[in-house]
């Protein structure tokens, strides 16, 4: 290595510091995950070598498994779009000069930035089939719809679960738009923003188009999220009722922790990491590098 | 005339909305509020039938609250500073500078993007027991850090690569380095993306829960985070002071979003997501 | 601006570097476990150093599902503590070899013939799971239990009731409380512990000790007995004898705060519950325990219940073989168990004590000392089963079984031909 090459190369020694840890802490990781799911191991004893008898198990005989591939399956669908949904609504209205909008959008935001084992407790209270507030006001004013089993019954759980997590991102996604149209030219807003006859094919023609890269950034990071989802779930509802709200982050930490086996948490994960790499690449092969941000 | 109408039905719509989307932070006051003798108040806990501070009280005699969020600090500020450090660095390099296999790295690190901390939870949990960083500070910031980099050069990178060439050219004939560059003329100018950046990695350090959970074992050392279950033994079968814990370890985020929140429309505005 | 934020920086991580704690020269030990609660273990502590001030206790009390997550990572890493609380059975069988045989602390302390001078079914359990030839202690028992039914007194009085005893009388008293908005027997469903306990109170009925027997492969988790069992279960939520949503609720802290707030005619517990009545601020049912009174579990199969109740070792503690000190620890436990970190403990009426003879110093209520004495003196003697199984598979698959079954998603009979295939 010469003097040379090194001036030519200094670009090196400003990424060292992020290869460095990309090295050991996602690389090394990521091969130890794929090495680890070859073997029977309590994480404490000594590992047995199984070849891939632990993905056989997963893909033939493992009911937890594939409810937690279908609940990331719905999660991804009814959060990502209703949060979009509802997100650009808000953030149209809190841009158009109606009273107090700053303190709307904060009000909107807040829950984004509380944790999920506060709020995991908190909807819990709401959603208690006796004594929640949900039931009690179902006695109480005698609207028995409110009166479900929100948390207990399988088909039902992972519904409830989704929607605490709608009402928390709703916010975030409202926040992304109201950059977003803020950084529309002055004119394209305004005239947007009269009401009338053409006023929803305006918005449905030219705004939305134009918020594109707000679009794909919440597409993004909301399956960036649904890939993540531990606390919440973990909070609310621990997985069940019989693995009815399972994610595979929990699944994930429920065979690697309680149940001790390490090794199959492992092939769990390596599933989970083919998924987030796969998501990956397809966002830079369709969007480019250029995925999140504009210019 | 029309047009006054439309206003005054959304300004309705976003007031019912925003009163029923308050209701479960209302409740968690509320029943922090409960005189500590009462259970099972009505509505889940939005009727009560009396205030006392007395949760809060006891929340500060009998829990180490203060400690807990020492610790989240001492784990969030250094992951959200070594964040913005590395990955402005990195993608200065990767915007502004010529290197040997640079768009594979870059590839690689984009790749990681959506890397969930829970598929890592296991390795890592290995990597900082070799290490002894297991129930320290450290085996938590530096998976942080390193978990948030990718994200973190993708927005500042794609900003960076948005400045003129011959801003950079004058500079270079001036007898600037690349390093007084990137440090005296893109970072002074770069704080929109910076104060994204920094929200979002705040946000994920102080809210993360699987790693920090697996990671820190004695109750010095946990972030505010596991509090609520590391007390839910003690004060299991008493809502007020339970929700009173909930109640303090929000209020700092509250605080800090609401310091930031005009950086955060700003930044995302002028940087983040400009169309 | 950016060279304040560089100093920062270096500041925090030197913070961050050198935040460990320093290693120290005394005595000290580290003691780990989800019980008793923080308050209690401190008051234990304080007894303890009144005796023996050299040594140093260091707890740290966490909920119980967090303690195990914080027990795995800690042996992986082979930073346990020199004390942890455990349960008998699969608990304790986990970190067996991790665990420092207690006989011969136990005859130091006690003389040889410690085993008499505790409750039976405390030195049985305490062995639970131990592979043939293996006759050693390796956790003592500190506090034992009974699980049992309890009624809300003033329900029952304004009601003009008694405690059920068959089906029929409990159906009858769940439909009345059902129509007042009162659930009239209160479980936290979602929690799979109290799931298992009021299983093992079934097949009990119905088949009384089978249920280990079955654990030991002398019969199959998918006979009929089994399956009868899982069809009561089953019932219990179907006819409303269970409060409705209980799947989706927990026992602690849901389905607790209910009963206290007087919400519950009758509900699934154990002799722990006597604890209510010293917790700081109590609401009115728990002062002196004035508003409960234990019964047994109503003979649903109408087979004649069982006289023998369920229950067994509440926690027991373990000396870990990384401990520095292994003789102060077990200063510590045995102090803990007979001594004055004992009657500490006893004075918050935690649980029943392991160890016979000792009493709380004082009762707030006469029925707080019927209670107290109905349960040591008549109740303990008859625990006869285990509330605990050996296998930590069995538990998860039948805990996920009766949560299947009771949310309609699979039969009893799969349910447990699920429990059967997980006992290989």
């Amino acid at each position: 290595m010469t003097r040379k090459w090194l001036i030519d190369n200094q670009g090196l020694f400003f990424m060292a510091p992020a290869m460095i840890l990309f090295v050991v802490f996602v690389l090394y990781p990521i091969l130890y995950i794929f090495n680890a799911s070859m073997y029977d191991w309590d994480g404490i004893n000594q590992a047995i070598y199984v070849g891939v008898q632990n993905y056989i198990e997963m893909f033939t005989d493992d009911r937890s498994f594939a409810l937690s591939i279908r609940n990331s399956i719905y999660w991804t669908f009814l959060t990502i779009f209703p949060q979009m949904f509802l997100g650009f609504i808000l953030a149209y209205i809190l841009t158009s000069g109606v009273p107090l909008q700053n303190a709307f959008r904060v009000i909107f935001f807040m829950p984004a930035i509380i944790s999920p084992v506060v709020l995991g407790i908190i909807w819990q209270r709401i959603y208690a089939p006796f004594g929640g507030l949900l039931a009690d006001l179902a006695w109480e004013t005698g609207a028995r719809f409110l009166m479900q089993p929100y948390l207990s019954d399988p088909k039902i759980a992972i519904f409830s679960t989704i929607f605490v997590n709608v009402w928390q991102w709703t916010g975030f996604s409202m926040l992304m738009y109201v950059a977003g149209l803020q950084g529309l030219p002055g004119e394209v807003l305004s005239a947007a923003q009269v009401d009338g006859a053409g006023a929803l094919q305006r918005i449905r023609y030219i705004v939305v188009p134009m918020l594109r890269h707000v679009h794909l950034t919440l597409i993004l990071l909301g399956v960036i999220g649904t890939l993540q989802t531990f606390a919440l779930v973990y909070m609310l509802t621990k997985g069940g009722p019989n693995h009815a709200t399972e994610m595979l982050p929990t699944y994930i930490f429920l065979k690697a922790f309680p149940l001790q086996s390490m090794g199959y948490a492992s092939a769990v994960a390596v599933v989970l990491l083919v998924i987030a790499l796969g998501a990956s690449i397809f966002q830079v092969s369709v969007l480019g590098s250029r995925f999140t941000i504009g210019n | 005339m029309k047009r006054n109408r439309g206003k005054a039905l959304a300004f309705i719509f976003v007031s019912v909305l925003a009163l029923v989307w308050m209701v479960p932070i209302i409740m968690m006051l509320v029943v922090s509020f409960m005189p500590p003798d009462q259970r099972a108040p009505r509505f889940g806990g939005l009727l009560i039938s009396g205030v006392s501070l007395q949760n809060y009280v006891t929340v500060f005699e009998d829990a180490e609250i203060v400690t807990h969020f020492v610790n989240s600090v001492a784990v969030t500020v250094p992951s959200v500073v070594l964040v913005v450090v590395i990955s402005s660095l990195a993608a200065f390099a990767l915007a502004r500078l010529k290197f040997f296999a640079r768009d594979i790295w870059f590839y690689l690190l984009i790749m990681t993007l959506m890397l969930p901390i829970p598929t890592l939870v296991v390795p890592i949990f290995q990597i900082n027991k070799a290490l002894g960083l297991n129930d320290s500070y450290l085996g938590l910031i530096l998976p942080y850090t390193a978990l948030g980099v990718p994200f973190a050069i993708v927005i500042l990178r794609s900003f960076f690569a948005g400045f003129l060439r011959e801003i950079e050219e004058a500079a270079i004939l001036d007898g600037c380095t690349p390093f007084g560059i990137y440090w005296r003329i893109m970072m002074p100018v770069s704080w929109p993306a910076v104060a994204v950046v920094i929200i979002w990695q705040f946000m994920t350090s102080w809210n993360e829960f699987i790693l920090a959970l697996v990671t820190m074992n004695s109750v010095e050392v946990k972030p505010l985070t596991l509090v609520p279950l590391v007390y839910s033994g003690q004060f299991m079968m008493r809502p007020g002071p339970m929700f009173a814990i909930l109640t303090l370890i929000t209020l700092p985020v509250i605080l800090v979003y609401y310091l930031m929140q005009r950086f955060m429309v700003s930044g995302l505005t002028a940087g983040a997501v400009r169309g | 601006m950016y060279r304040r934020i560089t100093l920062a920086v270096l500041l925090l991580l030197i913070l961050a570097l050198t935040a460990p704690v320093l290693a120290q020269d005394e005595v000290v030990v580290r003691f780990r476990s989800w019980s008793p609660v923080i308050a209690t273990t401190e008051a234990m502590i304080e007894a303890f150093n009144a005796e023996n001030p050299d040594i140093t206790i260091e707890p740290d009390i966490t909920n119980y599902p967090e303690y195990l997550v914080d027990l795995q990572t800690m042996a992986a890493g082979g930073s346990l503590p020199d004390l942890i609380g455990l349960e008998p059975g699969a608990l304790t069988q986990q970190y067996r070899d991790h665990l420092m045989p207690l006989q011969d602390c136990a005859v130091a302390t006690w003389g040889e013939d410690w085993e008499d001078q505790f409750f039976p079914v405390g030195i049985e359990q305490a062995r639970l799971g131990n592979p043939e030839g293996d006759d050693n202690i390796y956790g003592l028992p500190v506090l034992v239990q009974t699980i049992n039914m309890w009624y809300t007194v003033p329900i029952f009085e304004e009601a003009g009731v008694e405690p059920p005893t068959t089906y029929d009388e409990l159906k009858e008293l769940a439909d009345m409380f059902n129509a007042q908005g009162i659930a009239p027997v209160m479980i936290g469903a979602g929690d799979g512990w109290i799931r298992r306990d009021v299983y093992m109170q079934l097949i009990h009925n119905i088949a009384p000790g089978l249920i280990y027997e079955a654990e030991d492969g002398m019969a199959s988790f998918a006979d009929e007995p089994f399956v009868e069992a899982m069809t009561w279960w089953k019932r219990l939520f179907d006819d409303g004898i269970f409060q409705m949503g209980a799947l989706g609720m927990t026992h602690y802290p849901a389905a607790v705060e209910q009963i206290q707030g007087g919400r519950a005619a009758m509900f699934p517990m154990g002799a722990w519950w006597q604890q209510q009545a010293a917790n700081p601020n109590p609401p009115p049912l728990d002062q002196n325990l004035a508003g409960y009174a234990p019964f047994k579990f109503p003979d649903v199969t109408g087979m004649g219940a069982p006289e023998d109740l369920l229950g067994g070792i509440d926690v027991m503690l373990g000396v870990t073989r990384d401990s520095a000190n292994p003789d102060a620890a077990c200063k510590v436990i045995t102090d803990w168990i007979s001594g004055a970190g004992a009657q500490a403990l006893i004075n918050t009426y935690n649980d029943l004590p392991a160890y016979i003879g000792l009493r709380p110093a004082s009762f707030g209520s006469e029925n707080q000392e019927a209670v107290w004495d109905l349960f040591t003196e008549e109740w303990l003697a008859s625990v006869q089963y285990a509330r605990q199984l050996k296998s930590p598979d069995v538990k998860q698959a039948l805990e996920d079984a009766l949560a299947g079954v009771a949310a309609g998603e699979m039969t009893p009979a799969e349910g447990m031909q699920l429990v059967q295939d997980a006992n290989m």
